[in-house]
């Protein structure tokens, strides 16, 4: 708090106070006089005895001092200054109306903050002067122009506030104030924005425009919009990790009111089982729930919902998950083998079903054993992933793997000595990631081979090694691998697993919306130790799991934001692509064989043609920043450190300083009477 | 200016004073038969130090033989007395209620003047300041009471003593055995006129201070804010009532201090007389011989 003066120069007349002292000084001799004969004792009194400075009456001196200050006071217009107001709109000629429209402003309070925005806002605009220039700013998502410009037409802007909707986006107040600038074009005036200042982070972000705002002589006035009691529970994500059964999926719930909450919550599988639970937090809390996911469910996306009456749009949160123990794989044994060990389907079949058939299908994978003729009769219903090991000659069912695989289902090939590089690069060229080239060996019989690299863990395949194991690769060798003719990594081919020389030993590739995989060497002990080591049945277990996910790959599963651009290629499918969310048909563009859209709510969206499995899988959550409705930084705060003079509060003091002066006048007055009455009472006696 | 015999005031005033001295001398006379005046024959009364302008034929050289000091034999009186009555009617006597002051100095001279003169001893009287009337001295005399009377009665406090030059010129005038009265209010620094004084006692003078003063004055004793001024001069000093009369009891005492000191060493007697009070007992021990 500051005390600031308009006429400093006029606490020149507090001078004036010396006229009181002179005054009461002077007066200190007084009127009667009496002789006396005695002086000769007068002048042998102590000094301090004889009243040389002694003021007569002292309280009505200091009470006409205090009336000479305040008028002096009074004159110099003091007023005290303390930060903290907001301003109020002073007329500028031109004023850019700045709307919140985020989610955040769906807060629910016997009417929506948007709507008491709206509200405020349109009595605003009509409130101005005629031939005030208005425009009018939105600021959800991306901020946007409700009015192409400045305009004189107060019922065009009136019909842009009106037209304001609830949107699910997050608030770019930086974006808004930014874009009222540029209608203001340097020409001052004054950008209001009503907002509930939500959003961690959201009003700091608009520190910059509002210097910019400032320098170009425009001015903020700040209308927070605020909830009595903001409160809201919203979900702030949702995302699929192990765990018994089928595994976890890990709710992330968050109480943002003062008050301690239980909500229900209920989570969607995507083929419609749903799971109910309730959410206990404390105010403030933001915690973990845990559903437990059945041992047999339908890969996609799922969601969870809570039920929470503040914020409805964060209610929902969406999360991929793969299928779980439904992941059909035809093992195709191209080479059975004398004995059981000899064959690569004995230690595929352990590594896929280890604790056999009759748990396969809890623990998450079916296989099916079968010899080459029965790819004639694969289903893509039935089956997702294919496996050939070491088989001679394909050539019969190659057309039906290359459809199989461009409809989005996997295939695993595992070489072996059957195999005849010319023959395999005849008929699966539409698959091979790359020609075979011929068998080499790679250590002299007896020799351990060469090692294994550790692969990425960021690849999801290898992604359940994060925890441990990881190491168990370096001891997996190879004596014999086959040479493929040298590629490049790209986008659809890419080298998942090789040797520490170099040489690849897992190679991938996109097919269609399917993948293949291909091992260049043998998945029995005959070219290396793979089925030996401990990493080879969390291996094929991975790759049972990840490639079983309708769709296809990684690159499929897509996570986003509400409000945020989702991109897709779409190659091939252009003509018929469409993109389904939770609420039907969303909008999409389509350009260079790549889909574009924009979600507008949480949920699962799906891009593909109809009848065919989806391109890709999009789970699609809200910014959790908006969900956050507790007031955390100041718009106004923020504009005063910029701005600080027009965000004060000042308080005028020289009508206070003048009504005491007349209160202290009348009181001398008083004063001076009775001390007068009183002399005169002792000189009479 | 001489007054008009026959102002009435002035004659009212006189046979005022002068009865009133009358009845106060024949209130007291009975107790007092002395003479006041120490003389050379009949009644031995002790020796003193002879001084300079001493009688030679005063000393008692027997005493002297033996002890190896000049004194003088001092005896009753017999014969007659030249009595000096100074009155100090500076401006300083004329304050306080009705110039108390003055009254009771003029009252004190003028029975003195009374008794002295049926005493058969000479008086008279030398008035310092006082305004009006020129006051010319009137000699020792046995008929200078009614000069006497006449000239008290036109006494009015103003002008300033200067006790000082008042002294010094006693001592040019009185002649040596006479006896000095001086009726004051001693408003003047012992120091300045203590030498003075001196001198006239060295001469053999009997010099008796009746001390005239006011209590309500010492005192401070008066109400309200007022500016005390000396009537002799004008002067005016500050004063904060309030602390001063706290203090004014010691500067009192101090102030006696030094007059006592001072005519002490002069070897004049001291007699405090305060206004209001019965004139007779201060008189009684003036003419006592006794403080």
């Amino acid at each position: 708090m500051t005390l600031s003066w308009s006429n400093p120069l006029a606490l020149a007349l507090g001078l004036l106070v010396i006229g009181p002292i002179l005054a009461h000084l002077i007066r200190q001799t007084p009127r009667a006089r009496r002789a006396f004969g005695a002086m000769l004792l007068i002048r042998r009194l102590p000094k301090k005895s004889r009243r040389r400075n002694r003021v007569q009456d002292p309280g009505l001196m200091w009470v006409r001092i205090a009336m000479v200050a305040l008028a002096g006071l009074a004159a110099a217009a003091p007023q005290l200054e303390w930060p903290g107001a907001v301003p109020e709109l002073g007329g500028a000629g031109a004023v850019v109306v700045v709307m919140d429209d985020s989610l955040s402003m769906g807060l629910e309070e016997e009417s929506t903050l948007l709507s008491r925005a709206r509200t405020q806002a349109s009595s605003m605009v009509r409130d101005l002067p005629e031939g005030t220039l208005t425009g009018v700013v939105r600021v959800a998502g991306t901020a946007s122009r409700a009015t192409p410009g400045l305009t004189e037409d107060l019922d065009s802007s009136l019909a842009a506030i009106a037209a304001t909707e609830q949107t699910h986006l997050g608030t770019d107040l930086a974006g808004g104030i930014r874009l009222a600038r540029q209608m203001l074009a340097g020409e001052g005036g004054e950008v209001v924005v009503f907002t509930d200042e939500a959003g961690l982070g959201v009003v700091e972000s608009a520190q910059a425009e509002i210097a910019l705002l400032t320098e170009q002589g425009g001015a903020l006035v700040p209308k927070p919009i605020h909830a009595q009691s903001p409160s809201n529970v919203a979900v702030l994500g949702a995302r699929y990790g192990s765990g018994p059964e089928g595994g976890s999926v890990v709710v992330t719930v968050a109480n943002y009111g003062d008050a301690p909450v239980e909500v229900p919550a209920t989570l969607s599988l995507p083929d419609g089982t749903t799971i109910s639970g309730f959410v206990t937090m404390a105010a403030g809390e933001t915690l973990d729930k845990t559903f437990t996911v059945p041992r047999v469910t339908q890969g996609g996306v799922g969601t969870v919902q809570i039920d929470d009456d503040r914020i409805t749009q964060d209610n929902v949160g969406s999360f991929h998950l793969p299928t779980i123990g439904a992941s059909r794989v035809l093992v195709v044994d191209g080479d059975p083998g004398l004995t059981p060990t000899a064959s690569e389907v004995y230690y595929l079949e352990r590594a896929l079903a280890p604790w056999g058939r009759s748990t396969s299908l809890d623990s998450g994978v079916l296989p099916d054993i079968t010899a080459p003729s029965a790819v004639q009769s694969l289903d893509e219903q039935v089956h997702q992933v294919v496996f050939m090991a070491n088989v001679a000659d394909p050539g019969p069912w190659a057309n039906r793997l290359v459809e199989f695989v461009t409809a989005g289902g996997s295939l695993v090939l595992s070489l072996g000595d059957n195999v005849s590089a010319d023959r395999t690069n005849a008929v699966l060229a539409k698959l091979l990631p790359t020609p075979l080239r011929r068998p080499r060996a790679l250590a002299a019989q007896g020799e351990l081979g060469v090692r294994t690299a550790l692969p990425e863990i960021k690849d999801p395949i290898f992604a359940p090694f994060a925890r441990g194991g990881l190491m168990g690769f370096q001891r997996v060798r190879w004596s014999r691998l086959f040479t493929v003719e040298p590629f490049k990594n790209t986008g659809d081919v890419r080298t998942l697993l090789q040797t520490e020389g170099g040489m690849p030993v897992l190679i991938e590739r996109r097919v269609g919306m399917g993948r293949v995989l291909l091992f260049t060497g043998s998945l029995d002990v005959d070219w290396g130790n793979l089925p030996l080591q401990a990493v080879y049945m969390p291996l094929i277990q991975s790759l049972v799991r990840n490639l079983g996910i309708p769709g296809g790959g990684e690159g499929r599963r897509l996570d986003a934001f509400v409000g945020q651009a989702v991109e897709v290629s779409v190659s091939g499918h252009e003509a018929d692509v469409v993109v389904e969310g939770p609420e039907g048909r969303v909008d999409v563009t389509i350009e260079a064989g790549m889909a574009r859209f924009v979600p507008t709510m949480a949920g699962a969206f799906s891009v593909g043609s109809p009848g065919l499995p989806p391109v890709a899988q999009v789970a699609v959550n809200v910014d959790g920043v908006e969900s956050d409705v507790r007031r955390h930084t100041s718009l106004a705060k923020t504009a005063a450190e910029v701005d600080p003079d027009r965000f004060m509060h000042r308080l005028p003091l020289n009508r206070w300083a003048f009504l005491l002066f007349l209160l202290l006048a009348a009181l001398s007055a008083v004063f001076a009477h009775r001390i007068s009455t009183k002399t005169e009472a002792q000189n009479a006696a | 200016m001489n007054p008009q015999p026959w102002d009435a005031a002035l004659l009212s005033r006189i046979a005022h004073i002068h009865l009133q001295a009358r009845r106060a001398v024949a209130g007291w006379q009975a107790g007092v038969h002395r003479s006041v005046h120490h003389s050379s024959n009949i009644e031995f009364v002790d020796y003193t130090e002879y001084a300079p302008g001493d009688p030679i034929r005063h000393i008692d050289w027997r005493v002297a033989a033996r002890s190896e000091k000049l004194v003088i034999r001092r005896h009753e009186a017999e014969s007659r007395a030249d009595v000096h009555l100074v009155l100090d009617a500076s401006g300083d006597l004329g304050t306080g209620d009705g110039a108390a002051k003055v009254e009771a100095a003029v009252m004190a001279a003028a029975t003195l003047a009374v008794f002295v003169n049926a005493q058969a001893d000479r008086v008279g009287l030398e008035i310092v300041g006082g305004h009006g009337v020129e006051h010319p001295r009137i000699p020792p005399g046995r008929r200078s009471l009614g000069a006497i009377t006449r000239s008290l009665a036109q006494v009015g406090a103003s002008g300033e003593a200067d006790l000082r030059s008042t002294f010094e010129g006693l001592c040019r005038r009185v002649a040596p055995r006479s006896i000095c009265v001086v009726v004051s209010d001693l408003m003047e620094e012992p120091g300045e006129w203590r030498d003075a004084l001196t001198l006239l006692c060295k001469r053999g003078v009997d010099v008796r201070m009746l001390h005239i003063y006011d209590q309500a004055e010492w005192g401070l004793d008066f109400s309200g804010e007022v500016r005390l001024f000396s009537p002799e001069d004008e002067s005016e000093l500050p004063l904060d009532l309030a602390t001063a009369r706290a203090q004014m009891a010691r500067v009192v005492e101090d102030y006696l201090s030094d007059v006592r000191s001072a005519l002490s060493t002069a070897g004049a007697n001291h007699h405090l007389f305060a206004v209001n009070s019965p004139l007779h007992e201060a008189l009684g021990a003036l003419l006592r011989g006794r403080a």
